[in-house]
């Protein structure tokens, strides 16, 4: 009897690979890895979904001796565009004409076109967190002008453009910025998110070199909630991520006393502190605080700051450089009605019954007319290893 | 239809195994050319008591011994006056001892004292007074008389006495003691067992010097007469689990045993599991251990591999070195040997797993790797694991077979085939090589080969698991083996003793070996009482009194 029962298991067993049938079963080489997409909207408001395949034969020098085979072509990334009513119709499209299946848990960018952007940018990432292969890690950006051109630069220090992106969103905020975050900014109280603009470049090294499409960080997408409002740049930009406490490796380039030249200050670290508090008279008062701690990196002046007063002042310099950053920043971002650093998140949460009375138009009347207090204190700790200018004689500096 | 019939053979097999060896022997016997009244000489012979002729007695035993031509007859004459005759095998005496010791006292010096007193010649009197050696039996049956010639003994038969004087000498040469191979070691006793029962149990009683080391004797195997001794210590092996051996070895009814092996397979707990339930050793020190951790030893003449029991799982993750070494080593050690058991079980299976069903368990940059190698590849993850995999066992299996001098070629072989030319084929890709090889080398970092044979067989169904079902399968797996380790017992022990069911003071000693002087009990599964094996707070250091140098002046 036992015999018989065990006998039935295991034909049973022998029985699971053929009924079952691996239903989930795909091996790794037919999969196509999306390593980056991008959405743009057409004129008939249907999208433009581009994705980017690396191609493995092409990307990897692993497998290139035996067997030959594999993908095929000149680039190492194979780029589909198509048109849909939705992201999975246009995905659809190109699975058409696809001998692989799309597979997107390795999508690490996705980027908005600047239209789709304007427009709304809550719908591609409903796609995003719907299906599970996408991740909540995936870093997004806006791209100034149509997503889909990005896709095709040259890039040429990356094997592929989608790399390139990922170690550019990578690199624009101390956490950049992934569905994750943008979604969290989307769906709380008081908070708008916040995007890196990618832009198009041609670099031409002299006039002998060919020029070469590059992709380069321009500053930041503002966003009222779901709709890009603006495109930051230069110190607006700047100063956003210095009141948000994401500046990455900021650097301070100052003009020295005098005229004479510049002086940069390389930051080592800093510490931004948003409050907000209310007045006696009923208002609410934000306080933006940032203490920074740097070291000289660079003096084109003959000012030496060795031990001088020079020190001081470059500080207090530096202290008002930052300040200066944040207060065009804010300005312009009260100016806009958007919010991305969160000041009136802080409100809600701190001061929920205040946030209440004045939530109902927050964005045009609370938020625009709350006063900001920006304070900066830069400390140069280091004042470098050269302290005075290397190829300036002693008798010609000024202490 | 076939139901019946089994059903009929195997109600007919009690009946059969009430005949007994002897009857058995007949059976098997028929075809030997001597026989008296239808059986064998010998099982006829069995309980004849021996006569005072010698001349019968000869014409029995020449007749039981017919066809044996290295049975050696000796005929002398005691104290010059009585007519007697020696037999022995002729490579299992030392006939220098035989003929310094016995024959040469029996025939010159061997003087009749008082010829009046009947029994002048009595076993008694040989032995008292006829020969030198240590040891001198006697026999009263010609059962007794052929055994003890089979056991390497010399038989004196003397006219007109009615028994039979056995002499045992020093026996042959026999290999002599040398270090294990199976089972070397960096820092520890060099020494290993023999096939020699004697020098094997001497062995262990160099280390381990009290009577209260037992060794119960068993004589297995109806034509080869195995003494097998079961090794315990008094105080320390639990009663029960000691009756229990007694009662399984005791009930072993085989035609002979040549290997401890046969032992292991008949008294095993759980046959069907293909987990080791006897560890084997054939290193002294790694037994003596064992005894005084409270297990048992089976001893097994003929095989210089020792059984324990009972054991548990951890005892196949620890060497015997990892006691001797300082315990910071162990400590690195013994986690390192843990990793090896999970990659050499689970790392083909999880590649598979991860490759044909989890793409996105892998980071980016290693999943194009992967897809890359894997790009010209003609088979599936699965189908190319087994290639490797199995051409990798066949090389395992090719290189212990092989005499040495091949076995390099093999080596060869192996590495430029699977390692080179397969990968350049395209046949397999060069990730797989790499699975294979860390699986390979990190199955042979576990220190007992019974326990890496049984990780090596799992990792097939693991394999399967994993091809059919991914993770889910894996994790099915998992829990089917951690379900049977749960279930397993040897000698009434959990297998998995010390983390299920769980013992506070036993763990430490499962992944990590504690210092000395943190040992201070006895593991509680097999010494029940009893258990304290060394003093209490023995940490050493320097003498707080005597200032900082501890002593030293």
């Amino acid at each position: 009897m036992k015999a018989k029962v065990a006998m039935t298991f295991v034909c049973a067993l022998f029985l699971v690979p053929l009924t079952s049938g691996c239903w989930d079963r795909r091996e790794i080489n037919d999969i196509a890895f999306v390593t980056a997409a991008a959405a743009d909207i057409t004129q008939d408001n249907h999208y433009r979904v581009t994705i980017q395949v690396p191609l493995p034969g092409k990307i990897s020098d692993v497998g290139q001796k035996g067997g030959g085979g594999g993908s095929s072509g000149n680039k190492a990334y194979f780029l589909d565009s198509t048109i849909g009513d939705t992201f999975r119709a246009a995905n659809a499209k190109q699975q058409n004409a696809m001998s692989r299946q799309l597979y997107f848990s390795h999508m690490r960018v996705f980027v908005f076109g600047e239209d789709l952007a304007r427009e709304n940018i809550a719908s591609p990432i409903d796609v995003m967190s719907r299906i599970p292969q996408n991740r909540m890690t995936t870093y997004l950006l806006v791209s100034s002008g149509p997503a889909a051109d990005l896709l095709n630069a040259q890039a040429t220090m990356e094997k592929t453009p989608a790399e390139f992106l990922r170690e550019l969103a990578n690199e624009s905020m101390i956490h950049p910025r992934t569905v994750k975050r943008v979604t969290e900014a989307l769906l709380a109280e008081g908070q708008d998110p916040i995007m890196p603009v990618v832009s198009w470049t041609t670099t031409k090294p002299g006039d002998a070199g060919d020029a070469q499409t590059n992709l380069k960080l321009n500053g930041l997408a503002i966003f009222q909630k779901k709709k890009l409002v603006a495109m930051l740049s230069g110190r607006a930009a700047d100063g956003v991520l210095w009141a948000m406490g994401e500046f990455r490796r900021p650097l301070i380039t100052i003009p020295a006393k005098n005229g004479s030249g510049f002086v940069s200050v390389m930051v080592t670290s800093y510490h931004v502190r948003t409050t907000v508090k209310p007045t006696q008279d009923g208002r609410m008062v934000c306080q933006i605080q940032a203490r920074v701690t740097g070291t000289l990196s660079e003096n084109t002046s003959n000012l030496t700051y060795e031990r001088s007063q020079n020190l001081a002042s470059l500080e207090r310099q530096a202290s008002q450089a930052v300040t200066d950053d944040m207060r065009i920043a804010v300005d312009q971002l009260q100016r806009l009605h958007a919010d991305p650093i969160g000041i009136c998140n802080r409100v809600y949460r701190n001061y929920p019954g205040y946030w209440h009375r004045v939530k109902h138009n927050w964005r045009d009347e609370f938020y625009p007319n709350i006063p900001v207090q920006i304070d900066a204190q830069v400390e140069i700790r280091n004042s470098g290893n050269a302290t005075s200018p290397v190829g300036i004689p002693e008798e010609e500096l000024q202490s | 239809m076939s139901g019946r019939v089994l059903i009929r053979r195997r109600r007919r097999r009690p009946t059969e195994s009430v005949r007994g060896p002897e009857q058995q022997g007949t059976e098997l016997d028929a075809s030997t050319p001597l026989e008296i009244e239808g059986g064998s000489s010998y099982a006829a012979s069995c309980e004849i008591p021996i006569s005072d002729h010698l001349h019968d007695n000869l014409t029995m035993m020449l007749k039981v011994f017919s066809d044996c031509s290295d049975l050696q007859v000796r005929h002398l004459c005691v104290g010059h006056k009585r007519d007697a005759c020696m037999l022995y095998l002729s490579g299992l005496v030392n006939p220098a001892d035989l003929s310094e010791e016995a024959l040469r006292p029996l025939i010159y010096d061997f003087q009749a004292s008082d010829e009046h007193v009947i029994d002048w010649l009595s076993p008694d009197k040989i032995r008292d007074e006829g020969v030198l050696l240590a040891r001198v039996g006697r026999a009263d049956t010609f059962r007794k008389a052929i055994d003890g010639i089979v056991d390497g003994r010399a038989a004196l038969f003397v006219d007109g006495v009615s028994q039979a004087v056995l002499l045992s000498t020093s026996g042959p040469e026999r290999r002599s003691i040398s270090e294990p191979e199976t089972e070397s070691v960096v820092r520890g006793p060099r020494e290993g067992f023999t096939e020699d029962l004697s020098v094997n149990i001497a062995l262990l009683r160099h280390k381990i010097r009290t009577p209260q080391l037992k060794a119960h004797s068993f004589t297995l195997g109806t034509y080869t007469k195995t003494a097998v001794l079961l090794v315990y210590i008094e105080d320390l092996a639990d009663p029960k689990v000691i009756a229990e051996a007694k009662r399984r070895i005791s009930s072993i009814e085989i035609d002979g045993v040549l290997e401890s092996g046969y032992i292991e397979e008949l008294i095993e707990d759980q046959p069907m599991s293909p987990f080791p339930q006897f560890q084997y050793s054939e290193r002294p020190d790694t037994i003596a251990a064992q005894l005084l951790e409270g297990r048992f030893a089976i001893f097994t003449e003929g095989t210089p591999f020792v059984l324990i029991a009972p054991v548990t799982w951890w005892q196949f993750v620890q060497a015997s070195e990892d006691y001797y070494e300082r315990f910071f080593l162990v400590y690195l050690v013994r986690v390192l040997r843990y990793i090896s058991l999970f990659l050499a079980l689970f790392l083909p299976a999880m590649y598979i797993a991860v490759t044909t069903y989890h793409q996105d368990m892998l980071p980016t940059s290693l999943v194009m790797s992967v897809a890359a190698a894997r790009e010209s590849i003609p088979f599936p993850a699965i189908i190319e694991a087994l290639i490797m995999e199995l051409t990798f066992e066949a090389l395992r299996e090719a290189g212990i077979r092989l005499p040495k001098a091949v076995g390099q070629a093999v080596s060869i072989l192996g590495a430029l085939v699977i390692g080179q030319a397969a990968v350049e084929a395209g046949i397999v890709s060069a990730p797989m090589v790499i699975i294979v090889a860390i699986t390979g080398i990190a199955s042979f970092t576990l220190p007992r080969y019974n326990a890496a044979i049984a990780i090596r067989l799992l990792r097939f169904p693991m394999m399967l698991l994993a091809a059919v079902l991914g993770m889910f399968g894996i994790v099915i797996g998992v829990m089917w083996i951690s379900i049977h380790l749960c279930k397993l017992r040897s000698f009434g022990v959990p297998y998995l003793s010390g983390l299920a069911p769980y013992k506070r003071k036993e763990v430490k000693d499962l992944f990590f070996r504690p210092p000395w002087w943190k040992m201070v009990f006895r593991p509680s599964s097999f010494a029940h009482h009893n258990r304290k094996r060394m003093a209490e707070r023995q940490m050493p250091g320097p003498d707080k009194r005597s200032g900082s140098r501890g002593g030293a002046r």
